[in-house]
Order: C-alpha cells, then structure tokens, then sequence
C-alpha cells in the first residue's frame, strides 16, 4: 500500500468485509445459486428425457448434456445480472448520502482528497465487491463447462456484462446519493429511475413493435414499398438499439443470435419483404452504453461534490 | 502577520441574514476565540472558513488562499474540528486515523509513527485498537482534534469543541489547545462557554446576530468599555452607612449595595470606575474616616461581563 492507494476503497473494503456480515451474505449467495443449478439440472434433465418415458438413461445423458450446461449458465448468469442491477444500486445510493447521515463527510471533503478519487473509490469499494460475487460463481457457473453446450468466449462475455452493469448501476445510485442528504431518499430516488429502466423499457419496445407491421404495410400501401422499407428497416434498428441497452433484453437478444448460429458480435436479421440487415451483437452495444453512462454519471458525481454548498 | 483573513463576509439564506458584512484578521500563532450566542452566526462563519459553505458576499483568505477560488489549497493548510463527531462505524482508532493520513496523501511508510505520536499527544495510546464507536465523547473529541493534526496544518478550526464535554474533559482538552499554540499552530476556536475562552484565548471576536460586535485582545476589549469594576469591601458591625455615604460621594462610585455577612459585618459592592491610582485614593478615604475595613477587593470584569455588556444591544 502507498500513499496513492485510494483510501476511500481501502476503508470500505476494511468496514464491509470485518465480521460475518459479507462471508454470511456470500454463503447464502452461493447457497441460491447452487439451489437453482441444482433446480435446472433435475427440470432439463426430466423434461428432455421424460420421467416416465422408455429411454437409455446413459445416451440420455450424453444426448442432453449440452442443453444441461446451457440452461445452468443462462440461469446462473439471469440471476447474477438481477442481483447486481438490483444490488448496485443500493450500495450506492448509501455511499454519500450515508456520509452525511453519519456525519463524516464534512470532515471528508475538507481534505484535499480530489472529488474524482473520492467518486471512484465508493464506485470501486462496490464494484470490488460485487465482482467477489461474480468471482465466487464462477465455479457453479463453470459446471456448464463439464455438461458441454457453452463455449469460453460466452463467459467472457457475460463475465464483461455483469461486470459492466455493477458499474452502470453502481454509478446511477451513486450520483443520485451526491444529491441527497438521506439514504432512504436516495434508494428510493435510484429504485424508481432503475426499476422503469429494468422492467419498462422492454415492455414499451415490444409493445410499440406490435403497431410497427401494421403501420409499414400501411405505409407500403398508401406510398410506396421503398418508403416502407426504408421505414421497416429505420423500426428494425431503432428496436435494436433500445433493447441493447436493457441488461435482460440485450442478453437475451445475444442468446438468440448466437443459438441461431450467428456470431457473438455480429449478426443479420431478416425483417420485412425477406431483407436481412446486418446488426451489431446487443452485447456490444450494452457494454458502451454502460461505459457512456458510467462516465457521465462519474462526471456529474465529480461536479457535484466539487461545488461549494451554498446552503 | 495575518493567516487568516475575512473581508466583508456575508452569508444569506434566503432573506435571512446569518452573517452581516463581518471583517476582522487574525495573526499566525494565535489563540482566537469566537463567541456568541446560539445563532449568532458562528458555524456560518467557520463553514465559510473550512470551503464548506459559499460566501453570499466578501472575501476570505487562509494562508493567502481564497476559500472560493482555491479550496484545495485551503484545505491542506487547515484542520477542522466540527462541532459533531462522524463516526465510521467498525473501525478502530488506528484505522480511523489510517484512514484520514490517505485522505492526506500521507506516505504509508510515515504513517505508523505518526499515528503512535498522535494518539500519545492527545492521550489516547492505550485507545489504539479500540473502536472508535466505544469511546466516550471526551475520547472521540480527543480523536477528532489528532484527526485534524494528521498533515501538520498551520491552521486549526474548531466549532464548540468543548461542547458536551464534563469539567475534567473540558480542563484536558483546553491544555491541549495551549499544548497545540506552543507548537506554533493558528487555532480559531468558537465556543459560547466564555470560561473556556477567557482562559485561553488571547484574542476574541464577539458575534451577535451575523454582526461582529467586537473584536481584538481580551485585554483590549476590557479597555473599551472604561475599565469598570467593581469594589467589594467588609465593614464591621454599625459602620455600614458612614462607609455608604463616603463612597457614595466619593469620585467614580456608582450604585452601592450593601449586604449582611456573618458576625454582624457587612459587605458592600459599589460600581467603581476608574484606573488603580483612584483605586488607592478610595481606600485611603475610607481608612482616614475611620472606617473599620475588615477587607477590601478592587475586581475587574470577567470576560462574562464584557461580553453581557457588549450583548446587551446598545453597544454596536
């Protein structure tokens, strides 16, 4: 450790691992996670084999195997991607506001800490934590691996889209804090700009999809064909695009492309009048935003704590 | 030569004013002691001093830095106390103080003596591993104040350090203030206990109302308001109103009270105001009528008195 060391990661890392609290909450972690592998490998395994069907319970297993090591890493990893976009933000939301309830952030910022190692060291001291748990699922996560059905290149990607989202989130919640002077505010400031963003934005493409094939044949129709396409396609990216910046939408959207043999990051989809366009993966694109928002965020965390309070 | 430097300060909340055009210097190596009552915009003043709170108007330099325009340089010249203590919950004193040397971009390598020397000038060595929340309050003002010093600073702010603290806690800590001037350190230290500042302090600022009603040597500020004291004397048995009388007449003596003391003897207290040599002159008047004097005390005001007087309105 020197003096460059961010002695802000150092003493929330040293407070949230004393005790029992973090090894207690990582126990029951795994002990989630292992339950729901445990619960995907009986359901895949009945359900391809059927429980009462007549079957070769060895070629079974072999046959059934890679779908096995699919649906344990989908579900492990669904479950890591809820957590953290649901964790995050919570820690977050406390780490400022937290400091003024307890009283030490007057005599924090009247140190000559810069306000932009302050911001990454509460966004680090949650991040580190966050990746322990991505890390400690590493081995139910690996299971997969034994099972077949998951290349080395899908946990890299959803190891770099858990880690992402811990810390988009982990930002949102953090900049929300600067601005509040209770914790209770500021997680329910986060929660209610999160939770839309989490569970609406799907819902609100999906929905205003189901008018976008009446509106292009109408327009095909009415105008010309061109005219609809070009609009059919604009539709096509636009859905996209808002679907890749949604962690559930945007990982699903990857499984999909990749299960239908396109690559991890590109693919082509096949839209109106039998045209396929070309499309970035949705993880890609998950991934810059969550860079996008996590700088923007850091930023205006940064100018927040660097104006002199006029109240 | 002034370290510290407020020029026309004022601070608004809205249409209120907590601190009305205040300007006043105070020189390196200076106890200075602020007092006022509650609300009277002390804090204000201080949260200003420490880059915590914008000036609606003036100027303040620490150091020769601007609160405004340099923060940065303010804060590595200056220690702040405030008048709460923050407490970070499961850390311990060491790691406390750890915590505050990074905040300071203290060498790692420095840092264990200086805690270790801390931690002994404020009387906490044997508190090195405890955590911080099992101290008492005496112990956790003890702490904040090493906190403060962890970077050496030249300038000290305390606000109502000795709030909340009991009689032995309070002595200790006004010792280690002394202690801290001795080491050549600017302490600009506010508190509405006079007590604490009239034993220490060797220049005061008196606030009321956002406005600076005084400000200078403790000394000073007593000249200002006429040398006023008081004269407290013991007579014996029928001899109370031959000495009334003479002092009423005598020159410089205002309001006389007398009261009876044990034995039959009376004390009398009379407003007198005037310097030492008329002070001799009443006592030798008093013992050439034959006034059986059993005791007699010229007192001066005590900081109280002061600053009572000077709160009382009239005298802005």
């Amino acid at each position: 450790m020197t003096s460059h060391t961010n002695p802000i990661i150092v003493n929330e890392m040293r407070t949230r691992m004393r005790g029992c609290r973090a090894y207690v909450l990582l126990t029951l972690y795994l002990a989630l996670i292992s339950c729901i592998t445990a619960t995907m490998y009986v359901t895949i395994y009945d359900t391809s084999t059927g429980l009462y069907g007549d079957y070769d319970i060895t070629t079974a297993n072999v046959r059934d195997a890679p779908d096995i090591g699919k649906a344990i890493f989908i579900s492990t990893t669904i479950l890591l991607l809820f957590l953290i976009t649901h964790i995050a933000p919570a820690f977050t939301a406390a780490s400022i506001s937290g400091e003024r309830e307890k009283q030490t952030y007057d005599i924090l910022i009247t140190t000559p800490l810069l306000a932009r190692r302050i911001v990454w060291g509460k966004l680090g001291a949650v991040f580190l934590f966050l990746f322990l748990l991505i890390l400690t699922s590493l081995p139910v996560q690996s299971l997969a691996f034994l099972f077949g059905g998951v290349a080395f290149t899908e946990l890299i990607i959803a190891t770099l889209v858990l880690a992402m989202s811990a810390l988009a989130f982990g930002s949102v919640g953090l900049y929300i804090s600067s601005l509040n002077r209770t914790t209770m505010v500021s997680i329910l400031f986060t929660y209610s700009v999160i939770l839309p963003f989490v569970y609406g934005l799907p819902f609100i493409v999906f929905w205003l999809g189901t008018f976008t094939l009446p509106v292009v044949a109408l327009i095909g129709s009415v105008y010309s064909e061109l005219a609809s396409m070009i609009i059919g396609i604009v539709m096509a990216y636009l859905a996209g695009f808002l679907l890749s910046l949604n962690p559930f939408s945007s990982g699903l959207l990857t499984i999909i492309a990749a299960t239908n043999g396109n690559g991890y990051f590109f693919f082509t989809e096949q839209v109106f009048y039998n045209i396929s366009i070309p499309m970035v993966s949705p993880w890609i694109i998950y991934v810059f935003f969550c860079v996008f928002i996590v700088i923007v965020m850091a930023q205006l965390t940064i100018r927040q704590l660097n104006q002199i309070s006029n109240f | 030569m002034s370290i510290i430097q407020i020029k026309n300060l004022s601070k608004n909340f809205g249409r209120r004013t907590a601190v009305n055009d205040i300007s006043f210097d105070i020189e390196a190596g200076s106890l200075f002691g602020f007092i006022g009552p509650n609300g009277a915009g002390k804090t204000t003043t201080i949260r200003v001093l420490t880059t915590l709170l914008k000036p609606s108007a003036g100027q303040v330099l620490v150091d020769g830095h601007s609160v405004v325009k340099q923060p940065r340089e303010v804060r590595k010249v200056m220690g702040y106390m405030p008048d709460f203590f923050g407490v970070y919950n499961d850390m311990t004193v060491w790691e406390y103080l750890d915590f505050f040397c990074g905040c300071y971009e203290i060498e790692f390598n420095q840092r264990k003596s200086l805690i270790s020397d801390l931690l002994e000038l404020v009387d906490l060595s044997k508190r090195h591993d405890d955590y911080v929340d099992s101290l008492s309050r005496g112990m956790k003002q003890r702490l904040s104040l090493a906190r403060s010093l962890v970077h050496d600073p030249k300038v000290l702010v305390l606000d109502e350090p000795a709030s909340g603290l009991d009689p032995r806690a309070r002595v200790e800590f006004r010792e280690l203030l002394v202690e801290l001037r001795r080491l050549n350190k600017t302490i600009f230290f506010s508190s509405h206990i006079l007590s604490d500042i009239a034993e220490i302090c060797n220049q005061v600022g008196i606030v009321e109302q956002g406005n600076l009603i005084s400000v200078g040597h403790i000394d000073t500020l007593k000249r200002q308001l006429r040398e006023t004291h008081h004269i407290r004397l013991r007579v014996m048995g029928d001899t109370v109103e031959r000495a009334k009388s003479i002092l009423a007449t005598s020159q410089g003596v205002g309001e006389v009270e007398a009261d009876p003391a044990s034995d039959g003897d009376w004390d009398i207290i009379a407003e007198f105001s005037g310097d030492k040599p008329a002070v001799t002159t009443l006592l030798k008047q008093l013992v050439l009528a034959d006034v059986p004097i059993l005791s007699f005390a010229a007192e001066t005001d005590s900081l109280e008195d002061v600053f009572m007087k000077l709160t009382e309105g009239g005298i802005l």
